[in-house]
Order: structure tokens, then sequence, then C-alpha cells
């Protein structure tokens, strides 16, 4: 027996539900957050549209005695895309396309017959997008109850995606850990982008705050906020690798804060990944037209991106907004002395 | 499967549990392979026992199959 594998999927060993869950399978779908939730001989399956409402349920069952990831590896409940488990290995289960779907079935079992839900309308289209393409593909409009609105910018429809959490506050025990971990590391930070020079102590105290912080990542509430201040401890401790994977999560989970698009875009910056930064940079124009600073780091990335016209072009549309901003002007007389030839073109900043 | 050119596929409701459908894989490896289809035929009610008494046995629908037919 296979069932049907779209966006987001729970899927548990069968077993496991009916020796763990009040009910057994009825617990399943007593639990179930929507109506995405099916069972076969082998397997059990919720659907979600998000992969913080997945890794929520998850956690949810879990606390109810289900075995998730241990060691890296899925035991008895796992995350899985349409084509891989995520994250983690997970040996008991195959996955392929099957019956005309992406499918997942108990390793070594027949696959046949494929279960789907009753809510399943193989004409519904899902889009299965990466962070950055679906944050330049879609625009927020709205949250209606459990489903969040967005407008396809290709065909100017509206599309949506169900959710069964909300995107809160952390919870609060964790929340109270993270004020903690941040308070004694703020003073550290590199706000403008340069690491600061650190004494014995103060790096010691950073390490503390930056372990601390990946301790709290496995959250599943406001985690781009952990992910933020882990991007930004990693910078001031000179780890830029790290840094830009912390943006990259903390984008990842609110691709729309400004505070976060501007911080991923400038630690591609700074390893010089310059188109990542300028697409980066060009969707924060968008949607905040009129801020000068952000059109002048989307100047800034176009250098680094090797786009020397477009980024006079911009730096001076900054500083017409902003005429007296010294960055801004710092950065037009680099793109001047880059075009005339009186200075190399940066390759990554800083 | 009913023989080398007849294929059942049907399908099977379980109330609050899902559906199951059964035998797209095997047509879709036979298109696949190069056969065409040349005639679907129906196939057989499939009932489910939700009770009896001392008169009735109590059935409900469960699901249904088709038989397609290949060249």
């Amino acid at each position: 027996m296979a069932v049907l594998l779209e966006a987001w999927n729970v899927v548990a060993r069968r077993t496991a539900v009916e020796d763990r869950l009040e009910g057994d399978v009825d617990g399943w779908f007593r639990l179930a957050p929507n109506q995405t939730a099916c069972v076969g001989p082998h397997l059990c399956r919720i659907g979600f549209m998000h992969g913080r409402d997945a890794t929520e349920f998850l956690r949810q069952l879990e606390a109810l005695g289900l075995r998730g990831e241990e060691g890296g590896t899925y035991r008895e409940v796992a995350i899985l895309s349409p084509t891989e488990p995520w994250q983690h290995t997970c040996p008991w289960i195959e996955l392929g396309h099957y019956a005309g779907v992406q499918a997942a079935w108990l390793r070594g079992a027949n696959p046949e017959p494929l279960v789907v839900p009753f809510s399943y309308r193989p004409e519904a289209r899902i889009f299965d997008l990466g962070a950055e393409e679906a944050a330049e593909r879609f625009e927020f409009l709205r949250r209606e109850g459990n489903i969040e609105v967005y407008r396809d910018r290709q065909t100017d429809q509206e599309v949506y995606r169900g959710r069964t959490t909300e995107d809160a506050a952390l919870p609060e025990d964790v929340g109270q850990r993270f004020l903690r971990a941040v308070e004694s590391i703020e003073p550290l930070l590199a706000w403008d982008g340069i690491p600061k020079r650190l004494g014995l102590l103060e790096r010691r105290r950073l390490r503390k705050g930056i372990a601390a912080l990946e301790g709290l990542t496995g959250t599943t509430r406001g985690a781009w906020r952990i992910w933020f201040y882990l991007g930004m401890a990693r910078r001031s401790a000179r780890d830029a690798q790290g840094a830009y994977e912390a943006f990259r999560e903390a984008y990842h989970d609110n691709a729309e804060h400004s505070d976060v698009v501007r911080e991923y875009s400038g630690q591609c910056l700074a390893l010089g990944r310059g188109e990542e930064a300028v697409a980066l940079a060009r969707r924060n124009c968008e949607r905040n037209p009129n801020d000068a600073s952000l059109r002048s780091n989307l100047a800034l990335a176009l250098m680094i991106a090797d786009d020397m016209p477009e980024a006079k072009q911009q730096v001076d549309r900054a500083r017409a907004m902003e005429p007296d901003d010294p960055i801004t002007a710092a950065l037009a007389r680099m793109i001047d002395d880059v075009l005339a030839g009186r200075t190399r073109r940066p390759e990554k900043y800083p | 499967m009913a023989n080398d050119t007849e294929h059942t596929v049907g399908i099977r409701i379980e109330p609050g549990r899902g559906i199951a459908f059964f035998g797209i894989e095997e047509v879709n490896r036979q298109l696949t392979a190069g056969r065409r289809i040349k005639e679907i035929r129906p196939g057989g009610a499939v009932m489910s026992k939700v009770g009896e008494d001392e008169h009735n046995v109590r059935l409900q629908l469960a699901g249904c199959d088709l038989q397609i037919v290949f060249e």
C-alpha cells in the first residue's frame, strides 16, 4: 500500500499509531488538524502546506509517544517531501512515482493500492517552490482564518495556502531563553556588518550565546527570530559561512521581513554571492520602494555582481531620495571610481 | 489482472479512512510499454457488511471495479 505525497507530509507507521495513540487509527484522524489524513494497512499520512505546520504536528505526535528523529534517522514518524525525507534519513520508507502520483510505501511491502484522502482532487494545482522562488512569484495579500492569500505575479490570480499553526511569538519557555541569550550578546553584535575586535572574555561570551541560540533552533514557532540573531552572532564571531546559513534559514522561515532580507543579502555580499544578493535586494526594493538605504544596498549588490551600469543607476536613485546620506555618497564615489578605472571592482563586501 | 489483455482497476472507499485505488500502476506500465486500450468495461460493485439482524444482512457500497481491455 502506498500513500499519496504532496507538499509537506507527516507519515507514520500504522503499527506505531495503533500502539501509541488512543483509539489507534481513529486517534490519527482525531488529531489531524486538516482534512488530508488517510491510512492504509501500513502507513498513516497527513499533508501540510507549510513545513512549520508539519514540524509542529510531528512534535505533537512525539509528545504522544511516537518516535520521530533519533540520531539522524526517523524511527516511527517522519516528515517527507514528495521526493525525499526531510533533513533526516528514513530507511523504512520507499518513495517514488506510483499510480501516476508521487507516493510513499513501507520498504519491502507491495505499494498496491494507492491510498489518497477524501479531500484529494487531482485537478488541484499545488505549487512546490523553495522560499526564494515563492517570494519572487507570490505577493502576500492577507490572512483569512487559517488560509493565507497570495497574488501570483505571473497570472495575477489569487492563490491560497492552508495553515494549521499561527506565526505567533516564540513559545514562552523558548522565548525566555532566547531573550537571555540575546541580552548577553547584543553589545557584541556587528550590526554594521563588520565584526568588532573582541577580547578573550567577550569571545567566550559570544561563543556561549551562539551555543544557546543553536540549542533553540528546533522550535517550531517564530524560529526566524532565533536564526536571525544566530546569523548576527556568527557574523560577529567571523563565521561568515555559518552566518550565511543562519540568515538563509531565517529567510526561509520569514521571507517578508525586511531586516531578514537585508542581512541575508548582506551576508551574500560578504561571501561574494552577488547574484543571490541582487535578487534579494531587488525584492526588498520592490516591497519598500521609498527606502533609500535598501536601494543603496541594491546598488552595492549590483556592483559585487559585476553589473556596473545598473549599480550606477540605482545609487543615483538612492542619492536623489536621500542626498545627505554619507554611506550612499561613499558608495556612489566607489562606483564612479570603478567605472573610471581608478579602483578595482570589489568582489565581496566587506 | 484477469488475463494478459484484461486488467482490473478499481476503488475501495473506507469511510473516514480514505480512498484506495487499485490497478492503476499496472495499466500505466502497459501503456508505457506501448500497448493500447481497446475497451473499458464495467466491473462489479464491492459491498461491505455493516451489520445484520435475524432477517437481514446490511451492506453498503464500498467500491467498484472497471475492466481495462488491451489490444
